[in-house]
C-alpha cells in the first residue's frame, strides 16, 4: 500500500468513526429530547381539554363530550390515535374509537385516578402502539375524572426516522468531505515526494544532469529537496575531480562541470 | 414508497440504534358479518321535527330487506337493520355512528337523513373506512370531492335547483324570483345551487331572507321579500314553516309560484298545506317540489309498483311516499352490491362491488351507475306539483 492510499484511508476511517459515534449520540439525545417535548406539549393539550369538558363530566353529558373529542381528534388525525375521557369510577365516559377500545387502553383508563399528576406511558402491544398522555380533571384538588390523549406510535416513529435520516445524511456528507480533504492532502504530500524519488532514481543511474524540482512549501519535503541538491553538488564536484585525475593530458586546464552540464541540455 | 424508504433507513440503522418497525394489526374488515347474518347500521331522525323523514326512510328500507330475507337473504346472510335515533341533531349523529360501529358492530352504514347530520358523520365514515350507502341530502359538500366510502343514490341539490330555475325562468319566463332559506348548512347548500343556476342565466335573486331552524314566524321574512314583488319564491327549509310561508304569501290577492327541494318531505308538506294551513285549492298548482325519485304512486314503473306492494305489506298503516321510496331504492342498491360481492365479503369488496354497479335497471325509469370516480348513482330530477286531491304528483 502506498503512502497516498494510507493517508486517504486513515483519514476517512478517523472521520467516519468519529462522525458516526457523535452522529448517533446526537441522534439518540435528540430523539429522547423530542419525545419529551412532544409528550409535554400533549400534556398541555390534555390540560386544556380537561378544563373544557369539566362541566360535561360533572353532568355526565356523554354526547357533548364525544362531539368535542371527535372535533379535536379530526384536527390532528395524523398525530392522535384517540382521545378518551374517564369518570371518577374509571368508567369510560366518551372516546373517539370507532372499533372496540383495546384492552391495554381500558386498563390504563381504569387505573388513571391513582395519581393526581400527569402521566406519560408508552403502550406497545400487537393491538395498539401509542403513547398515552393522561391528566386528571380536577374539582379543587379532587379528581373527578381524567383526559387521555393517545399519540400514534407511528407518528413518533416517523419523527425518529426523520432524525436518523438527518444523521445518516450528515455522516455521509462528512465522509465525502473527509475523502476530498484526504485526496487533496495526499496530492500535496505525495507528489513532490514522487518527483524527488524520480530524481534519486536518475542519480542512481549516474545521471548528474537531472534538475531537482523546486519545492515551494516550507516543510520537511523542501529540506529533503535541499539535501538532495547538496548531494548532487557534492557528487558533481567529486565526479569532475575523478575525471580530471583520470585524463590530465586531454583536459590541460580544468574545465568546470557546470558548462558541460548546460551543453548537454 | 415511504414504507420502502423507511424500511431501508431502518435496515441501515438496524445495528447502530435498533430501529424497530411498528405496525398495528390490519383493521377488521369483516366486522358485522357472521355466516348467517349481516348487520347494517342506520342513524336518522326517528323523533322530532324531521321524524317523518327518518322513519319513512327506515320503513322503505326495511320493506325491501324483509323481502330479501324472506327469499333467502344476500349470499346466504339475513340482513339485520339496526336503527339509532339522532333526532336530526349532529352531535347525536356522531355518537350514534360510533355506537353502531363499536357496540352494534355494523358492517356497513345506511340511510343518513339531513345535511348537517351527514356532514358530521362523514369524517367518521372516512376514518373507519366503512362503506356507507344512501344519504337523504343533496348537499354538494358531501359529493365533491368524492368520499371513498360514501355512496349517494339521489341527485344533488344543485341539480334540483337547476331544474326549478329552468322551469321558472326558461319555461314560465318569470323575471323576479326571491329566496327564503333556513339559516344552516342545508339552507346555504341549496341557496348556492339556486344562485349558480340563476347566474348561468345572468340573473340574481330579487331578494333574500333567512329564518332560524324551527321558527314558524314567517311574517318577518315575508315582509323582507314582498317589496321586490317576486313572481316566484324558492324556499329552503322544513315542511311546517314553509307551509306557513306559502299560506301567508298567497293571501291578499297574490298568486305567486313556490318551489322547494325534495328534503321537505312532500307528503308531510302536503298535509301541512292542505290541513294545518288550509291553503285555498286555487293556489295548489303553484306549489312545486322537485323530486329525485319517481312518484311513489306511479302505476307504470315495475320498481315503483313493487315498492308499493312491499311497503304496504311491511307497514300497512303507512301511505306510499317519496321518502320511503327513496329508502327502498337505497336499500336495493346496497343489497345488489352485496349480492355482487358474494359470500366471501369484506368492506373493501363491498366498495369495489358498489363501484362496479353500472347501467343498473331496477324498474324506476332511470338506470343507476357508480364508478370509482362517481359515487352518485342516479341523475335526474322530477318536478311535482300539489294536485287538487292534496297529493304531490310529478308532471
Amino acid at each position: 500500500m502506498n503512502l497516498g492510499r494510507k493517508i486517504v484511508l486513515s483519514f476517512i476511517a478517523v472521520i467516519v468513526v468519529f462522525g458516526s459515534v457523535s452522529g448517533f449520540a446526537t441522534s439518540y439525545l435528540l430523539d429522547a429530547r423530542m419525545k419529551h417535548e412532544v409528550a409535554t406539549s400533549e400534556v398541555m393539550f390534555a390540560r386544556s381539554l380537561s378544563l373544557r369538558v369539566f362541566k360535561q363530566v360533572r353532568d355526565h353529558n356523554a354526547i357533548q363530550i364525544t362531539d368535542l373529542l371527535f372535533d379535536e381528534q379530526q384536527l390532528r388525525p395524523e398525530k392522535l390515535e384517540y382521545l378518551l375521557v374517564v369518570d371518577k369510577a374509571g368508567k369510560v365516559l366518551a372516546h373517539t374509537f370507532l372499533s372496540p377500545i383495546p384492552q391495554p387502553i381500558r386498563d390504563i383508563a381504569q387505573g388513571s385516578l391513582k395519581t393526581e399528576a400527569s402521566s406519560i406511558r408508552a403502550v406497545d402491544t400487537p393491538a395498539v402502539f401509542v403513547t398515552d398522555v393522561a391528566v386528571p380533571i380536577l374539582e379543587g384538588i379532587e379528581p373527578i375524572g381524567s383526559v387521555h390523549v393517545g399519540l400514534k406510535g407511528e407518528y413518533l416513529d416517523a419523527l425518529k426516522v426523520d432524525v436518523k435520516r438527518l444523521t445518516l445524511a450528515a455522516v455521509i456528507g462528512v465522509g465525502l468531505l473527509a475523502t476530498g480533504i484526504a485526496l487533496f492532502l495526499a496530492r500535496v504530500i505525495v507528489r513532490p515526494l514522487k518527483s524527488l524519488t524520480a530524481v534519486a532514481v536518475e542519480l542512481s543511474n549516474a545521471n548528474l544532469d537531472v534538475k531537482i524540482p523546486e519545492v515551494k512549501t516550507n516543510d520537511e519535503i523542501r529540506d529533503l529537496a535541499e539535501a538532495m541538491r547538496g548531494v548532487m553538488a557534492a557528487l558533481s564536484t567529486l565526479m569532475a575531480e575523478i575525471e580530471r585525475q583520470a585524463n590530465p593530458a586531454q583536459s590541460g586546464t580544468s574545465i568546470p562541470a557546470a558548462p558541460q552540464a548546460s551543453e548537454a541540455e | 414508497m415511504i414504507q420502502l424508504e423507511r424500511s431501508l433507513v431502518c435496515s441501515l440503522f438496524a445495528l447502530a440504534a435498533g430501529c424497530q418497525s411498528h405496525h398495528r394489526l390490519p383493521e377488521d374488515r369483516k366486522v358485522g358479518l357472521s355466516s348467517s347474518e349481516l348487520v347494517v347500521g342506520m342513524t336518522a331522525a326517528m323523533t322530532g321535527s324531521a321524524s317523518f323523514l327518518g322513519t319513512q326512510t327506515a320503513h322503505g328500507a326495511q320493506a325491501w330487506f324483509n323481502e330479501v330475507n324472506r327469499t333467502g337473504g344476500v349470499a346466504g346472510r339475513q340482513i339485520r337493520l339496526v336503527v339509532r335515533d339522532d333526532g336530526y341533531d349532529p352531535p347525536r349523529t356522531a355518537v350514534n355512528v360510533q355506537a353502531l360501529l363499536v357496540e352494534d358492530r355494523a358492517f356497513a352504514l345506511f340511510g343518513f337523513v339531513g345535511t348537517p347530520t351527514s356532514v358530521r358523520a362523514t369524517p367518521l365514515i372516512d376514518r373507519a373506512k366503512v362503506p356507507s350507502v344512501g344519504f337523504f341530502t343533496g348537499a354538494e359538500a358531501l359529493r365533491k370531492p368524492t368520499i371513498p366510502w360514501a355512496f349517494h343514490v339521489r341527485d344533488s341539490y344543485y341539480a334540483e335547483a337547476e331544474h326549478a330555475v329552468a322551469y321558472f325562468i326558461d319555461e314560465l319566463k318569470l323575471e323576479r324570483v326571491a329566496v327564503l332559506y333556513q339559516q344552516d348548512a342545508f339552507g346555504q347548500a341549496v341557496l348556492s345551487g339556486l344562485q349558480l343556476a340563476l347566474k348561468r342565466r345572468n340573473k340574481v335573486p330579487a331578494a333574500l331572507a333567512t329564518y332560524e331552524r324551527g321558527s314558524l314566524a314567517m311574517e318577518g321574512p315575508l315582509s323582507q321579500l314582498q317589496p321586490s314583488k317576486p313572481e316566484a319564491y324558492f324556499m329552503v327549509g322544513t315542511y311546517a314553516p314553509l307551509a306557513r310561508f306559502v299560506k301567508l304569501a298567497s293571501s291578499g290577492g297574490e298568486h305567486p309560484w313556490f318551489h322547494t327541494v325534495s328534503f321537505v318531505g312532500s307528503e308531510a308538506f302536503a298535509t301541512e298545506l292542505t290541513q294545518a294551513q288550509k291553503l285555498e285549492p286555487a293556489h295548489y298548482a303553484h306549489v312545486l317540489v322537485t323530486q329525485v325519485v319517481p312518484s311513489p304512486r306511479d302505476d307504470k314503473l315495475p320498481g315503483v309498483m313493487e315498492y308499493r306492494a312491499l311497503h304496504a305489506r311491511a307497514y300497512p298503516s303507512d301511505s306510499p311516499n317519496y321518502v320511503a321510496l327513496e329508502g327502498f331504492i337505497n336499500a336495493k342498491v346496497l343489497t345488489l352490491a352485496l349480492t355482487r360481492a358474494g359470500h366471501e365479503l369484506d368492506r373493501d369488496k363491498l366498495v369495489s362491488a358498489l363501484e362496479s354497479l353500472s347501467n343498473l335497471d331496477i324498474g324506476i325509469g332511470r338506470k343507476l351507475s357508480y364508478s370509482p370516480t362517481n359515487h352518485v348513482a342516479l341523475t335526474g330530477v322530477f318536478l311535482s306539483r300539489l294536485e287538487p286531491d292534496g297529493i304531490f304528483r310529478t308532471f
